[in-house]
């Protein structure tokens, strides 16, 4: 047996990455960057709905606020549940996956069951049903995208312990002595993490997106500033009537950009864990 | 690819993971097809019956499932949906105790449960809070639309995606594939109501040197023009820019998916043997290769449909697309509790039921299946 | 084979049905003039008993008639159903003489039978929307076709603007006005428009009444097209495919100053944004309720909070300038009824003198900068219910946010659903809440809200707004309703908006000017009213607006998105089937 491993092009993996690191950094720094004051409407006194300027490099809102002080400051938000929420699916569902895969039998079955109805749940639905029922914020944001993305990672990685329990290899491990808390450990662990990280990968860039499309339709967290957010308020303070590009583009150039990382990254990690036989 | 919509369901978890994941681990299983039929509790082989069976059984499962989180999510959760019914008119205590046994707020909870179950399989979903009309005619009003733009977006975004998929996948990493596949990839990552704000625009109201030719939102010019062939074309009008920005942040997905399934099945043996014999390039593509590769993207398109009705409702709150995602966002504000509980419902069955011809289909497909 | 017989036939359809339709639309184009208007709000429900939402409500001012009018002057009462009308010496007893030769749309004649029916039922079903309004009526009586009486158990002056749309009795009595009627019986009306075509949610489609008494209107047609958001609306206004757009953001307004094709108006003095306190909810029995702040049941606290508003900012900032500072209860402009306090006593922008007051009251600043009560170290930490429904009322509270924090107040904003406020202000369970309301011509509704008989009675939705009760407030409130002359009343009504000032229950933010835009190309300038000052998006103006030219013909409508669905949906078909079919070659 032969093992050939493809090596893909290094540079995407390290772009991607650094790309992600640097949004993960400014979410935590944000609030340290900008002064407090510059988002304040009644401290900031630019122009509003004024184009991009030396001054204002981005243009202003309807407040007169910065619009590229907006969207670093969105990013604490959209990127920040992002990675909340995508890490707490991730934990959910790959202990649900491990779960599933080693167990066998009736608790396997059920837990599998259940998998499948958080699976077919409709993310927007029930977060609208959430948010109608608790009181919109990040609460109920984080909650639904948890709901709705851990099942899918669970099934991922369900298969893959499932495969990697079936190797033939491990058939003569075994043989030789080893036990399955050891086997789980040095040999499962090797096929199942590439399949974690490229569903972590995966998740970050579904919640981003979701936090995204919630926002934008007024079911995130009412006051505070976020890249679907700030779509949200040009469309409801008639930006757009008004022409003024600079206050929809950057939001979602900004979510563009870190999905984009976040996927490349899945692809990367997913190529270069990819065996042939 | 996990889909943009959340994810795949069930049947496709192998292809989550890019070209390798799939291939190796359909390798293993007879197959890369056998790795993306596995899903929820059909397991391969059997008769055709007992399949059918097992998917229709699973599906009722759910549905009922999906009743209780209704019931939970609307009955048990709010607090009093009695004041809101109030809605800025002076009510009297008498008015509002009526209300509550109206609603059959004053039982017990096991028995508003029982009312809540064998009301919804009589097919009464309660009045509307806002429209004061039953919830069951609003559905009806408003599921054609929606249905119209999520059916149209997921044939086309499929068809386009195959369509490049197959060709990119044949020549890898060759200047067709470059583009495309970067394409699909920054597609997939566009939020929806970004791209369909800017699309309005752009096409819609026209800026610059682009025309806006196309109508602004809305489902039929006014007023609707009479006779069926005039109002097929006016919605057809009408449809192409919502299901546009639809197509476009799906198609990625579809691409990705098929080109890394024939990248799979170019490498196999039989491809070898058919370009050894002569046969031309788009002849094994169309009669070996396409095939093999298609069956993934079958099941994930009719999965797709599902998840999707749900994503639909950014699209239709920019293009004021009269459908059950704007009626469940509008149902919000009030918040018009029967109404979330129905759209709710809706899109649970809606995905369950796409799931279920996702197995039926893929059964039916599958030549393991013994008859 | 199979499959391109089937394109084939296909690719026919459509083609030979798209010639024809592109040329029936053409065909449409000549004479008849339809307005089409931008509706934001949709229609609750056309039951004009029911409906409240401000949509139907126009709705209903154009299918039906009223017992009389507004004149587009003044908005002063003028004759509608009622031609001519005389009161009795106490005030009790009105005897009006009705129009006659009115038609509903059926044919029937419209007699005072009707308005009997209609008042009657409001009197019988006291939670109806309307049924406020005829609370005090003693009995209706209809002594001939043309006469109707109405006595009152008190002299009310709103009688001759009761916003009671009349039904047709033929077709509702034995009918319950809760669930109302279904099927054309519903859409039966007298008014210069009646409904021919209803698609909720999409559009309602109106026709002009041919002879109608006013007169018939000039536009042959008239639709409500209903759009989710209003930047959606303000593009169809700018490709022609709306007329008139109200409503408007201030962005909006200014972004659409430079089109010609586009008339603007601003309309002024008909709505008020007020702050609210919890300065003490209770029920008309004088049991408190909800989880008001106790701090703001001092005067000085929300006298404190008035001062370090600055208003001027934010009709500068939020409105963009398009409104007026608040002061009185009802606009300065609002003749005769508006008020403003002398300038001495009023409360203007002043920081320092708002932090000294606060000093002086024993409110000292704790460790966080918050004050803290006096006796009980309590923080000045207030809970502020926002609407989400109109852009304004958000802004507005990230301001108040600042200016109250520099004051050593904090607040919490809440953005909420108009029902969901309601439900919270209902039962007190508040601090503070920014609100906002649309004024009628006759200003008795709004100061009956003030009113300590306006508070619940036992666990019921009261009318309130603040739970104010001021004994000399309700006793100005008395007075006024039973004085008939406008000037006498009109004093009365100012000297109730001083105290309502001086006890600072509320206070008015601004008047937010009511932006609109029409297209000035396709109809001549549209009626406002007022005239001075008011809107031009009503049913006043619809059924006097004069069209300038014929309609533009629709544009050809390209076939290709059809086709190729279509052709898609054949070609998956038939790949499936062909998958299925050649199942045993694979593998």
């Amino acid at each position: 047996m032969t093992v050939s491993v493809r090596r893909p092009p290094r540079r995407p993996l390290v772009v991607a990455s650094a790309t992600l690191a640097g949004f993960a950094l400014l979410a935590l720094l944000a609030p340290v960057l900008i002064a407090p004051e510059s988002l304040d409407v009644v401290t900031a006194h630019g122009p509003t709905l004024a184009p991009p300027s030396t001054r204002f490099p981005l243009g202003t809102d309807e407040n007169g606020l910065s619009v590229l002080l907006l969207t670093l400051a969105g990013a604490r938000l959209s990127v920040g549940v992002g990675f909340i929420a995508a890490g707490l699916a991730v934990v959910v569902g790959a202990l649900a996956g491990v779960t599933a895969g080693v167990l066998r039998g009736r608790p396997a079955a059920a837990l599998v069951w259940i998998m499948d109805w958080f699976l077919m749940l409709p993310q927007v639905p029930l977060a609208i049903a959430f948010v109608a029922v608790l009181s919109p914020g990040l609460t109920a944001l984080v909650l639904v995208i948890v709901v709705t993305s851990w099942a899918p990672i669970g099934r991922v990685v369900r298969t893959a312990v499932l495969a990697a329990q079936a190797q033939p290899y491990l058939d003569r491990v075994r043989a030789l002595g080893a036990g399955n808390w050891y086997i789980a450990r040095v040999h499962l662990l090797s096929e199942v993490l590439p399949v974690i990280a490229v569903s972590a990968a995966l998740a970050l860039a579904n919640a981003i997106l979701a936090e995204a499309a919630f926002s934008y339709l007024g079911l995130g967290a009412p006051s505070e500033i976020s890249w679907g957010s700030m779509l949200r308020q040009a469309s409801v303070s008639g930006a757009l009537t008004a022409g003024a590009w600079w206050y929809v583009l950057p939001p979602g150039l900004a979510v563009i950009i870190v999905v984009l990382a976040a996927g490349i990254c899945a692809n990367a990690i997913s190529s270069a864990s990819t065996q042939q036989y | 690819m996990i889909s943009r919509t959340a994810r795949t369901g069930g049947t496709v978890e192998s292809g989550d993971v890019r070209s390798g994941g799939v291939q190796r681990a359909g390798e293993r299983m007879a197959g890369v097809r056998a790795a993306g039929m596995r899903s929820a509790g059909v397991r391969a082989g059997g008769t055709l019956w007992t399949r059918v069976l097992l998917a229709l059984t699973g599906a009722g499962l759910r549905l009922s499932a999906s009743l209780c989180l209704g019931f939970f999510l609307f009955h048990i959760l709010p607090g009093d949906p009695v004041l809101s019914l109030a809605s800025g008119h002076p009510v009297t205590a008498e008015a509002l105790a009526l209300r509550r046994r109206e609603l059959g707020l004053d039982r017990p909870l096991l028995t508003q449960f029982g009312a809540y179950f064998a009301n919804m399989l009589r097919g009464d979903l309660g009045t509307s809070f806002g429209y004061h009309r039953p919830v069951t005619d609003l559905l009806q009003e408003r599921l054609w639309p929606t249905v119209l733009l999520v059916g149209t977006a997921a044939v086309v975004s499929t068809a386009l995606g195959i369509w490049s998929g197959v060709l990119a996948g044949w020549r890898p990493d060759g200047r067709l594939d470059r583009f495309t596949s970067t394409v699909a990839l920054v597609l997939w990552a566009t939020p929806t109501a970004w791209l369909g704000l800017l699309l309005l625009i752009g096409l819609g109201t026209g800026v610059g040197p682009l025309p806006g030719w196309l109508p602004i939102g809305g489902l039929h010019a006014t007023p609707a023009p009479s006779g069926l062939p005039a109002t097929v074309l006016d919605v057809a009008r009408h449809l192409v820019l919502p299901c546009l920005t639809l197509v476009a942040v799906q198609y990625g997905q579809y691409h990705l998916l098929i080109r890394a399934s024939v990248i799979t099945q170019r490498q196999h043996q039989y491809v070898a043997v058919a370009r050894a014999t002569g046969l031309r390039d788009a002849s094994v593509r169309r009669r070996h290769v396409l095939p093999n590769a298609l069956l993934p993207t079958t099941t994930q398109a009719f999965l797709n449909v599902g998840l999707v009705l749900s994503g639909a409702v950014a699209v239709e709150a920019v293009f004021s697309w009269p459908g059950l995602g704007y009626l469940a966002y509008e149902a919000v504000r009030i918040p018009d509790l029967p109404v979330l509980n129905g759209t709710l419902l809706v899109f649970c069955t809606a995905v369950i039921l796409m799931n279920l011809i996702a197995d039926l289909t893929v059964a039916w497909l599958d030549p393991r299946t013994v008859q | 084979m199979r499959l391109n017989r089937c394109v084939a036939v296909l690719l026919g359809f459509v083609a030979a049905s798209g010639p024809p339709a592109a040329a029936a639309a053409r065909a449409e184009a000549p004479t008849p003039v339809t307005m089409v208007v931008a509706a934001l709000q949709d229609v609750d429900t056309l039951n004009p008993f029911v409906g409240s939402q401000a949509t139907s409500t126009q709705i209903f001012r154009l299918t039906y008639d009223y017992l009389t009018d507004y004149s587009p002057v003044d908005n002063s009462p003028v004759p509608g159903l009622a031609k001519t009308w005389t009161t009795s010496a106490d005030g009790l007893t009105w005897t009006f003489r009705l129009r006659e030769g009115v038609r509903w749309s059926d044919g029937k004649p419209l007699t005072s039978k009707d308005i009997e029916f209609t008042y009657r039922t409001l009197m019988d079903h006291p939670t109806l929307a309307n049924a406020a309004q005829v609370q005090n009526f003693a009995a209706v009586r209809a002594s001939d076709p043309v006469t109707l009486v109405i006595t009152t158990k008190v002299p009310i002056p709103n009688m001759l603007t009761l916003d009671i749309p009349i039904v047709p009795a033929h077709l509702w009595a034995g009918h319950d006005p809760e669930t109302g009627l279904t099927g054309t019986a519903a859409l039966v009306g007298s008014g210069p428009f009646h409904l021919v075509e209803v698609r909720q949610s999409s559009y309602y489609r109106f026709e002009s009444t041919r002879g109608y008494w006013r007169g018939t209107p000039k536009v042959s047609g008239l639709i409500f097209r209903h759009f989710n958001d209003s930047d959606a609306a303000v593009q169809a206004l700018r490709k022609g495919e709306v007329d008139v757009v109200g409503n408007l953001t201030p962005a909006q307004y200014d972004a659409l100053a430079g089109d010609r094709r586009i008339a603007r108006n601003e309309a002024q003095s008909s709505r008020f944004t007020e702050l609210g306190f919890n300065a003490g909810a209770a029920r008309a029995d004088g049991t408190p309720i909800g989880n008001g702040h106790p701090a703001l049941r001092d005067v000085q606290v929300r006298e404190a909070v008035d001062r370090a508003i600055d208003r001027r900012v934010l009709v500068e900032r939020v409105l963009d300038g398009h409104g007026t500072a608040g002061v009185g209860y009802l606009p300065p402009a609002f003749a005769p009824w508006g008020w403003q306090p002398p300038p001495t006593s009023i409360r203007g922008f002043d920081p320092a003198a708002a932090n000294r007051i606060l000093d002086e009251a024993g409110y000292r600043r704790g460790p966080d900068g918050v004050r803290l009560m006096p006796n009980s170290q309590r923080r000045l930490a207030f809970n502020l219910l926002v609407p989400n429904g109109r852009a304004h009322y958000q802004q507005s509270a990230t301001y108040l946010t600042g200016w109250l924090k520099a004051i050593g107040i904090e607040i919490r904003p809440q953005l909420l659903s108009d029902t969901e406020k309601g439900a919270r202000t209902a039962v007190g369970r508040y601090d503070m809440f920014l609100g906002g309301w649309i004024l009628d011509p006759d200003p008795d509704y709004l100061l009956s809200v003030q009113t300590c008989g306006a508070r619940p009675v036992g666990s019921a939705v009261g009318l309130t707004d603040t739970f104010v009760c001021d004994p000399g407030y309700d006793r100005l409130y008395q007075l006024q309703a039973r004085q008939l002359s406008r000037d006498e009343r009109a004093r009365t009504v100012q000297q109730m908006q001083q105290r309502l000032y001086d006890n600072a229950d509320l206070l008015t933010l601004y008047y937010p000017a009511v932006l609109e835009a029409y297209r000035g190309d396709r109809f001549a300038p549209l009626l406002r009213r007022p005239a001075a000052f008011g809107s031009v998006n009503g049913s006043w103006s619809y059924a006097a607006a004069v069209p300038l030219r014929p309609a533009q013909p629709d544009q050809g409508v390209p076939i290709w998105p059809l086709v190729a669905v279509a052709l898609l949906v054949v070609v998956i078909g038939g790949g499936l089937w062909r998958l299925r079919a050649t199942r045993d070659h694979r593998e």
